[in-house]
């Protein structure tokens, strides 16, 4: 597990700092359109959050009657970390135009994902105080009528490159290589991307996932989709900063793409 | 043992007293074990199988062993078992005939919890009767209903009768009925009936919602919004497309129509007459000089 998974680096990030609550003072932190709220008092610590159009500058103002959330900690924690972890459900990425790709082609896409802010004491990490979304994604729903997973549902373009304006702190780029090794077409409009197995890296601001590597091998055959574990190439040396919620290494094969041939008809 | 003796007499051999230990440590050892095998194993497999197996392994083991408990006792009272198995077959045939109604409930018990329809934790409508499914027992299905009242439906009912379980299935779909006025341009009113959906985030994108036109009413375009939800969810997402239509559709300007009502008294031809009266009792006018409520028929006054 420790060769799989590298100790955390602990980096002082802009965006993912280490911070000091002194009592009874609210600390304030943007990150992308989220502020988050924090006020401790004695072992207790207080969260709020709220949201806002813009996704940088200052942190918004605490609201007139902010929805303070308390939580009576083991200690009299000062320092906490803020964390940016992965969504607890998968994402399914709208690719806004269908996708298709002949027999035995690959490609290279990236889709950025909203990350969430995990708070936890500096000193005692599996404290989990709050996991709070930067972005609140609307639901969806992976599978059939009787059977399937909820998920988030997101709407990208499916990148094939990427610029350095697009990076920003509240969003973690995952690179997503396709590859279509049936003799069939594969045509596609939504990719289920299980990002509850991913780790996060940062450089510079900027958030990476791990390379998530999908070989489509037919219609009749479950699609493989691998999660590599390793920092992706684009990172150059991005430091892990989160590890996955749901660590599973070894290839898994599970219904990946909503296929075009398997589009929705409404329960009527 | 002096003290047994003068109390009991010649009736309390020693014999007689071992037995009697027996008993008591059979009892008294056995049954609070039983209660605790019970409750230990229903916790342990509600915890990592389900509410509803963690009911049926618990009943199971407490039955079963209370069957083992009362054989071992007649076993130490010196009953043979052989000619009881015999009586009991007898005896059997002769309860069955005297009590139909509770051996049927007892077999349906058994096909209702075979054919899993629902589960212990369901939500079920049973005639018209909408609750939680309490326990599934020998002789009746025990279910909580949401104003917590405690409805038992004997297992035969069940199984003779429809009912619908609400939560088998993870999504829902929630069914607004909306009306607008004939007036309306049905593009935009489409337009922002999506778009009230897509703004609450527990409404699933996909299955997508759907609009379907139902009718021309007698006062209003009726349509029929679909959405879907987590089946958690289907109350927050039922009053968060409720409030939300109503909302827009107010800052629209889209009209919800309502039914224009005409009332007559007495003949159809002759509307009711009205009488303009001032806030302090002044008849102005009566329906007959005013020529209020004396159109023609069909004319109306709202």
């Amino acid at each position: 597990m420790s060769a799989l998974y590298p100790e955390i680096i602990s980096m002082e990030l802009s965006n993912w700092p280490i911070i000091t609550i002194n009592d009874r003072e609210v600390y304030r932190h943007r990150v992308g359109p989220l502020t988050i709220f924090m006020k401790r008092l004695l072992n207790e610590i207080w969260v709020a959050s709220t949201r806002d159009e813009s996704i940088r500058g200052t942190p918004s103002e605490l609201p007139e009657k902010p929805e303070w959330v308390r939580m009576s900690l083991p200690g009299d924690f000062e320092k906490y970390r803020l964390q940016p972890v992965m969504p607890d459900m998968p994402v399914i990425i709208d690719t806004e135009h269908a996708y298709r790709f002949v027999s035995k082609t690959s490609t290279r896409v990236y889709s950025r994902i909203p990350v969430w802010v995990r708070i936890a004491p500096e000193s005692r990490e599996d404290l989990v105080i709050a996991d709070i979304p930067t972005v609140i994604l609307s639901e969806t729903w992976f599978g059939t009528f009787t059977d399937g997973e909820p998920s988030y549902a997101l709407s990208s373009t499916a990148r094939r490159i990427l610029t350095e304006d697009l990076l920003e702190p509240h969003l973690v780029v995952c690179p997503l290589e396709i590859r279509n090794n049936s003799d069939d077409e594969l045509k596609f409009e939504k990719v289920c991307l299980r990002v509850e197995r991913l780790s996060i890296y940062a450089r510079e601001n900027a958030l990476w996932s791990d390379e998530t590597v999908i070989n489509y091998q037919g219609m009749d055959s479950s699609t493989d989709t691998e999660m590599k574990g390793v920092r992706p190439r684009e990172s150059g040396d991005a430091k892990l900063v989160s590890k996955p919620r749901s660590p599973v290494r070894k290839s898994i094969g599970q219904k990946t793409f909503r296929l075009l041939k398997d589009f929705h008809i409404p329960g009527f | 043992m002096d003290f047994l003796s003068s109390l009991f007499g010649d009736q309390l051999t020693e014999e007689r007293l071992f037995l009697l230990l027996r008993v008591l440590i059979i009892l008294v050892v056995g049954l609070p074990l039983l209660f605790i095998l019970r409750r230990v194993l229903n916790r342990h497999i509600t915890r990592h199988y389900s509410q509803h197996y963690g009911m049926l392994a618990g009943k199971l083991v407490f039955y079963l062993g209370m069957t083992i408990l009362l054989i071992t006792l007649l076993h130490e009272f010196g009953f043979s078992l052989t000619p009881l198995l015999g009586a009991a077959g007898i005896l059997g045939i002769a309860i069955g005939f005297a009590s139909q109604t509770t051996v049927s409930n007892v077999i349906s018990g058994f096909f209702l919890v075979a054919e899993k329809s629902f589960v212990v934790g369901d939500v079920i409508s049973v005639s018209g009767n909408v609750g939680v499914v309490y326990s599934i027992d020998t002789l009746s299905v025990k279910i909580r209903m949401f104003d917590n009242r405690f409805l038992r439906v004997p297992n035969e009912t069940m199984i003779k009768s429809e009912y619908i379980n609400i939560t088998r299935f993870p999504i829902r779909r929630v069914d607004c009925h909306v009306s607008v006025a004939y007036k309306e341009d049905l593009s935009r009113v489409s337009e922002v009936l999506f778009d009230v959906a897509a703004k609450l985030p527990y409404s699933l994108q996909e299955p997508p919602p759907l609009l379907i036109f139902d009718k021309f009413g007698s006062s209003s375009i009726d349509l029929l919004f679909v959405a879907w939800a987590r089946k958690e969810n289907f109350l927050k997402l039922r009053n968060g497309l409720n409030m939300g239509i109503k909302e827009r559709f107010d800052k629209e300007g889209i009209e919800i129509p309502f039914p224009h009502v005409s009332v007559y008294a007495g003949s159809a031809t002759k509307p009711l007459p009205l009488d303009l009266i001032s806030r302090d009792g002044t008849v102005l006018s009566t329906g007959a000089q005013s020529g209020i409520g004396t159109g023609n028929p069909g004319s109306e006054t709202d």
